[in-house]
This record gives structure tokens, C-alpha cells and sequence, in this order.
């Protein structure tokens, strides 16, 4: 790998790591929590990366990794958090807060390995990379994908 | 929410919606660097005070021992004037080391002016065990020499430069650690 630096990392997956801990949070204190610790156990893992996968593998590895031990160690419930708390800027003709925080509420409803892959799936992962990053095959990983997309139409229609 | 198709579309128009998020993530970042980058900087001027209060008492009490306890003259006067010496412009150099690290400003300076004063300091520190490596040994000579009259004398200080050969590599390791995190500006 070249020497990629801490700086260099975070800027060119900046939005990920961004995403993965919104939709991995319920409130902005919790984000802001969470994007930390993100930050941090990318800082201090990146001395150990090996450079035996990719960079963009290792990163979504740390981040998901970092999400699913803090939400296991705080969380109960599943709350709605509004994007305006995080995001406060309106895009003109893009979508109404009210449809994100809709999308956040159904992907909040899935357990955290098919948080991880939908999310993966929604940044144009491969199947093979999504199993490379996750550890599951690439046949279950097509399958939980399809069950996925399955379950959040149908929790948007009801 | 429709479908998949609008899910994805959706997924692709937040990341406009969160540009303004990831400057933080930019500033934390830097922080989290900086912060760590404060931390060895304080980790090794710690070594640097611990290492001149230690060649102080140094100074002082071979000084002392040699003056009072040295049974052969000839090599009275150079042992006392080698250690002292020694000791001397050791802690004189720790002291311009540690102070060094101590004017580095860890949040406004540049990175590349953090790395270039860590590896000067290095560097420095580096000459001065090459140098110093042989006239500790002449020291420790001359305190043999001089103190040296019986052998449970001779036997403490073949130990005392043991175990402070063996303490003195460990810290090495330990500078070394600390000089390349400040070089790299990443424990990379």
C-alpha cells in the first residue's frame, strides 16, 4: 500500500464513514459520539493494515465494526433521528426531510449485518465485496440482498 | 417510499446532504492526529526531564564519591573531571532536546515542520550516544580505577554497567518509538 495517510484517509472515504454512522445512530449526540469513535479506531488501526485487502474493504470493515460495538454497548430502542439535527442544508429539488428520515426509520428496522450489506449495496458494492468485507459468502450475501429489498418495500408500504 | 430504485436514489442525493457534516469530520480528524501527536511530544520531554534528573544526581554524588572515596590519586582528578563532564553535557543536551519538543506548537504548526524538528532532534540524540558510548566507557574505567581496591567494588560496578546498559537500550526502544511517531505524524 502506499503510505496513505490518516488525512488522505479520511478525506477520499470521508462520506462513507459519514453515512455508515448516520444510519447507525438515533440521535446527534449519539453521531457525534459515534463519528469519533469511528475516527479514532481508523487512526489507530491504520498502523496495523497490512494492505492483505483493499484500503476502501479495511475502511468499511473499521467503520461497520465501530458502529455495531457501540450500538451494542448503548443502544435499546429504535428511535427516529431527523437528518435536519445533522444535516442542515436543503438541497434544492432533492428529496424532503421527512422521506430521509423516513429511509432512516426502515433501514434502523433491520438487524445490523443487513444494515451493513444494504448500506454496502446502496454505495455500489459488488456481491464480492460485500462478502470480502463481511465474511459471508457470496451466494448468502445475493440472498440476504434480495430478502433485504424485499423487507424494506414492503415496511415502506405499511 | 416506493421502491428499491428510490431508495437508491435517495441514498445518492444524501451524500449533497452531508457535505456540510464531513468538513467536521476533516477538523476531527486533524484533531485526533494532533492530539496523539501532543501526546508522544509530552511522552518523550517526561524521558528528557526523567533523564536530566537522573545525570543531576549523577553529577553530584560520583562527584562526591569519587572526591572522597577514590583510593588511588593518580586517577582521582581525571575520573572526577571525565564524569562530571559527562554527566555535564548530557543533561546540557537533554535539556536543549527536551526544549526543542517543548517549542513545537502540536495545533498550529504543519506537520512536515513537526516531522523535520523530530527528525533533527533524532538525529542529535543519535550522535550524541555514538559519541558518549565510548567516553562512558573511559568514565567507568577510571571509576574502577580509582575506587577499585577490592573486588566487591569491582563486582557492583560490573553490575551497576550491566544493569544500566540493559535500562538504557530499553529507553532507547522507547525514544526511537516516540521519534518515529513524530516523524511519520502517524503511527503508520
Amino acid at each position: 500500500m502506499d503510505s496513505l495517510s490518516f488525512e488522505e484517509i479520511v478525506s477520499s472515504y470521508n462520506s462513507v464513514i459519514t453515512k455508515i454512522c448516520y444510519y447507525f445512530s438515533e440521535s446527534k449526540e449519539e453521531f457525534d459520539d459515534l463519528r469519533q469513535e469511528t475516527l479514532i479506531n481508523l487512526w489507530k488501526g491504520l498502523d496495523k493494515f497490512r494492505s492483505d485487502s483493499k484500503i476502501s474493504t479495511w475502511i468499511y470493515r473499521v467503520c461497520f465494526n465501530s458502529c455495531i460495538s457501540f450500538t451494542r454497548k448503548n443502544r435499546n430502542k429504535v428511535n427516529l433521528i431527523s437528518i435536519d439535527s445533522i444535516a442542515d442544508i436543503e438541497t434544492p429539488g432533492g428529496f424532503s426531510t421527512a422521506q430521509y428520515n423516513e429511509l432512516h426509520r426502515l433501514i434502523a428496522q433491520l438487524t445490523t449485518e443487513n444494515k451493513a450489506i444494504i448500506l454496502m449495496w446502496l454505495d455500489e458494492k459488488s456481491y464480492d465485496e460485500i462478502s470480502e468485507i463481511t465474511g459471508l459468502n457470496r451466494n448468502t450475501v445475493a440472498t440476504r440482498l434480495a430478502r433485504i429489498k424485499e423487507q424494506l418495500v414492503k415496511m415502506s408500504n405499511q | 417510499m416506493e421502491n428499491i430504485d428510490n431508495i437508491k436514489q435517495m441514498w445518492n442525493d444524501l451524500n449533497r446532504r452531508l457535505e456540510s457534516v464531513e468538513q467536521e469530520n476533516q477538523r476531527l480528524a486533524n484533531n485526533i492526529m494532533r492530539s496523539n501527536l501532543k501526546s508522544t511530544r509530552e511522552k518523550l520531554i517526561g524521558k528528557y526531564k526523567k533523564f536530566i534528573f537522573v545525570e543531576f544526581i549523577m553529577f553530584l554524588s560520583v562527584g562526591i564519591l569519587i572526591y572522597n572515596g577514590a583510593h588511588v590519586e593518580i586517577y582521582k582528578i581525571p575520573a572526577l573531571i571525565t564524569w562530571e563532564v559527562f554527566f555535564l553535557a548530557e543533561a546540557l543536551l537533554d535539556y536543549y532536546l527536551m526544549n526543542r519538543l517543548q517549542n513545537i506548537d502540536i495545533y498550529t504548526s504543519p506537520l512536515c515542520e513537526i516531522s523535520s524538528i523530530a527528525q533533527k532532534n533524532w538525529k542529535i540524540h543519535r550522535i550524541a550516544i555514538i559519541a558518549g558510548l565510548p567516553f562512558a566507557l573511559v568514565c567507568v574505567a577510571l571509576f574502577a580505577l580509582c575506587l577499585g581496591s577490592d573486588k566487591f567494588i569491582l563486582l557492583g560496578i560490573l553490575v551497576g554497567f550491566i544493569v544500566g546498559s540493559i535500562i538504557g537500550v530499553l529507553e532507547l526502544r522507547k525514544f526511537i518509538k516516540y521519534y518515529k511517531e513524530l516523524q511519520n505524524n502517524n503511527i503508520n
